[in-house]
């Protein structure tokens, strides 16, 4: 490899690195985004989940459109027994 | 010998070391899965995101950054500069960076769940629960021992908190140009930059003076506050800002260390009890990993490494750069701490100390009163920070002083912050047998603002007499235990799960859990009674922790001795 691309690869990869960093402080930011369209998914569709609330007229008409939301519910509920790893990532030790 | 001799003699190791046990542990424990990782077969845009590896090298790294690595290493110079940089050298690649692949992997085959629920899977539920008390004690201990560490910074140079705080202003404004101006990204980022660099610049005019117990009940206050306000007015922006706080100090300071082409000026071993914890002459054996925890090993990582980078590692054979690589990049830092200490070591001194540096028994025993003199270990690593940079770059040294205590106080105070939010979690987690016989009391504890307050309470109560030297150490014992049920929990993963040989994990784990249970033992008989007469109220809360903990300690061992057989372990390992 010449001298060049390994130069230009090395920027390109400390690139990235940064894109990691940048991404480390808005990982606070995306749990809270995805906290909220859970929350909202739950007011929404809490009967998808055994919550016993029928369907709304709200509801059935947003279902086309909340399949994001929605997964995000069910991946939520399936973490419930294991909810500290995930904060974990906010705090820097 | 020449800091830059040692620089390559770090990195040597950590090369072989990376190539040989690293690859050997990729090959032979954690082996091939004919599944995706959990990143591609579970993606869902949010949590489970397949990310390039050197994208989540750079968000794990700095997750599992932040002030430790510089404050350990800082005070265990007091054995000299060459125990210091042999333990974090080797327990580095032998057992942190071993603690930080293996937990990240065992999360990966379990669907990136938590080393804390793996461990109540593969040896007994209960093993879980006591995971999450020790969470908490680690958690109280950080708020304690980091609000020590800081108070003082903050009353020694009182340019810092100046600093620190225009930040915060400063970041508000950032989060405003970010999300309600929707200014560009590259904009945002110089912006933020400039924004540093005033702050620094402002408060070597404007210091803020104030009694160490003021900075406490601030602090106390702040990390309640801070707890409550949504992430994107303070937290994201200002986390933003300290990556690049983050970046320049390890860019800068790698550079400049590099090539200092100096010799080490503090004597390379003092004596095996150098006065450190609680004043007492302290064994370097088995008390140095309550005083190096995260620079070497640190058990909050398995944490980290099992709450996103498994979510998002794409393929498993870049784990190792991750997990293992992550830990010994911490290794690193840790070793340019080390060294900028020790070249500039006598310059800091003054000449008027100078006979101390040509007596080691002298040296070791002063050591811990010329860092008081200096600010603590923040201080004393700030002013070598600066000098070295100086000597090499010709930046000014006030600026780089500022820089590197600001570079340390953020990360420091971003864990407070974030720490009690946490604390106030796994607090309601345990919390949980008492939540049917006990409902009114549980929902009383678990509120809010009452779960918030007492972590950070305690943690409070503890600095305020601002005996560091006690309270640092108890967190590194409380980390260090998290660490070694870690390693445990991996072990048994291994052996029950992979039925491969466990032996180099496991004889790591048994080194760290008698290490640090002696450690715990000799604090009990050799500081706490001094700490109780002293203060009572701290003396009293930390022999209660440390009791707990090597009660809880020996209730771990048993378990692991007699897992539940009734887990069908591989079964669960999907």
């Amino acid at each position: 490899m010449s001298l060049k691309k390994t130069f230009k690869n090395f920027i390109k990869n400390f690139g990235y690195f940064w894109e990691g960093f940048k991404d480390e402080s808005t990982s606070a930011l995306e749990m809270e985004l995805s906290e909220m369209e859970n929350g909202f998914a739950l007011i929404i569709f809490s009967s998808l989940m055994g919550l016993p609330s029928p369907p709304s007229f709200l509801g059935m008409a947003l279902l086309p459109y909340m399949e994001h939301e929605i997964k995000t519910m069910i991946f939520k509920s399936e973490d419930l027994d294991d909810k500290l790893a995930n904060f974990f990532d906010l705090s820097d030790i | 010998m020449s800091s830059t001799i040692l620089i390559i003699i770090g990195l040597g190791i950590y090369l072989v070391f990376y190539h040989l046990y690293g690859k050997y542990l990729q090959r032979s424990i954690v082996g091939k899965s004919d599944k995706e990782t959990p990143a591609k077969r579970l993606y869902d845009g949010v949590d489970y995101v397949p990310a390039n590896k050197y994208v989540l090298f750079g968000h794990h790294f700095a997750s599992i950054a932040g002030a430790a690595p510089i404050i350990g290493p800082v005070i265990a110079l007091a054995w000299g500069w060459l125990p210091a940089l042999l333990w974090i050298w080797f327990g580095n690649v032998f057992i942190g960076a071993v603690h930080d692949y293996l937990s990240l992997m065992s999360s990966v085959r379990y669907d990136g769940h938590s080393i804390q629920w793996v461990a109540g899977k593969v040896i007994k539920k209960r093993t879980s629960y006591i995971f999450a008390w020790f969470i908490f004690f680690v958690l109280i201990l950080v708020v304690a021992a980091f609000g020590a560490v800081l108070g003082m910074i903050f009353v020694k140079q009182a340019a810092v908190p100046t600093a620190y705080f225009l930040q915060i202003f400063f970041a508000v404004i950032l989060g405003f140009i970010m999300y309600k101006l929707k200014w560009n990204f590259g904009v945002s980022s110089i912006i933020a930059i400039i924004m540093l660099a005033a702050s620094i610049w402002i408060a070597i005019y404007y210091p803020l003076h104030a009694s160490y117990q003021t900075w406490l009940i601030i602090f106390l206050i702040y990390i309640i506050i801070a707890a409550a306000l949504p992430v994107n007015i303070l937290l994201q922006p200002r986390d933003y800002m300290n990556a690049w706080l983050l970046v320049f100090g390890l860019v800068i300071g790698g550079i400049a260390i590099l090539f200092a082409f100096k010799p080490m000026s503090i004597p390379a071993t003092t004596m095996f009890s150098a006065p450190i914890i609680g004043g007492k002459p302290s064994p370097f054996w088995p008390t140095i990993p309550l005083i190096i925890a995260c620079g070497s090993l640190s058990g909050f990582h398995a944490l980290v490494g099992s709450g996103t980078s498994s979510k998002q590692l794409s393929e498993e054979v870049e784990g190792l750069f991750i997990g293992y690589g992550g830990m010994l990049t911490e290794g690193f830092l840790s070793t340019l701490v080390v060294l900028s200490v020790g070249i500039t070591g006598a310059g800091l001194l003054g000449t008027a100390k100078s006979s101390i540096l040509s007596n080691p028994t002298a040296f070791g025993n002063n050591y811990i009163h010329i860092m008081k003199s200096s600010g603590g270990p923040v201080g004393l690593f700030a002013k070598s920070y600066a000098a070295v940079v100086y000597m090499v770059l010709g930046i000014p040294k006030k600026f780089m002083v500022l820089l590197a205590a600001m570079w340390v106080a953020s990360f420091a105070m971003t864990t407070l912050d974030t720490t009690n939010r946490l604390a106030r979690y796994t607090f309601a987690e345990i919390m949980e047998p008492i939540k049917d016989s006990a409902r009114g009391i549980y929902n009383f504890l678990t509120n809010k603002w009452v779960a918030s307050f007492i972590p950070a309470a305690i943690g409070i109560a503890l600095a305020w007499g601002g005996e560091w030297k006690l309270i640092w150490p108890a967190f590194g014992a409380a980390n260090q235990m998290l660490a070694s049920i870690a390693l445990f929990t991996v072990s048994s993963w291994v052996m029950r799960v992979q039925k491969k040989p466990s032996w180099s994990i496991f004889s790591g784990a048994i080194f760290l859990w008698v290490t640090v249970t002696a450690a715990m033992i000799w604090y009990l008989a050799a500081v706490a009674p001094g700490a109780i007469v002293k203060n009572p109220v701290q003396g009293w809360l930390l022999t209660a922790i440390m009791v707990i903990m090597i009660l809880l300690n020996l209730i771990l061992i048993f378990d692991f001795s007699k897992p539940d057989k009734g887990i069908d372990v591989a079964k669960e390992n999907v």
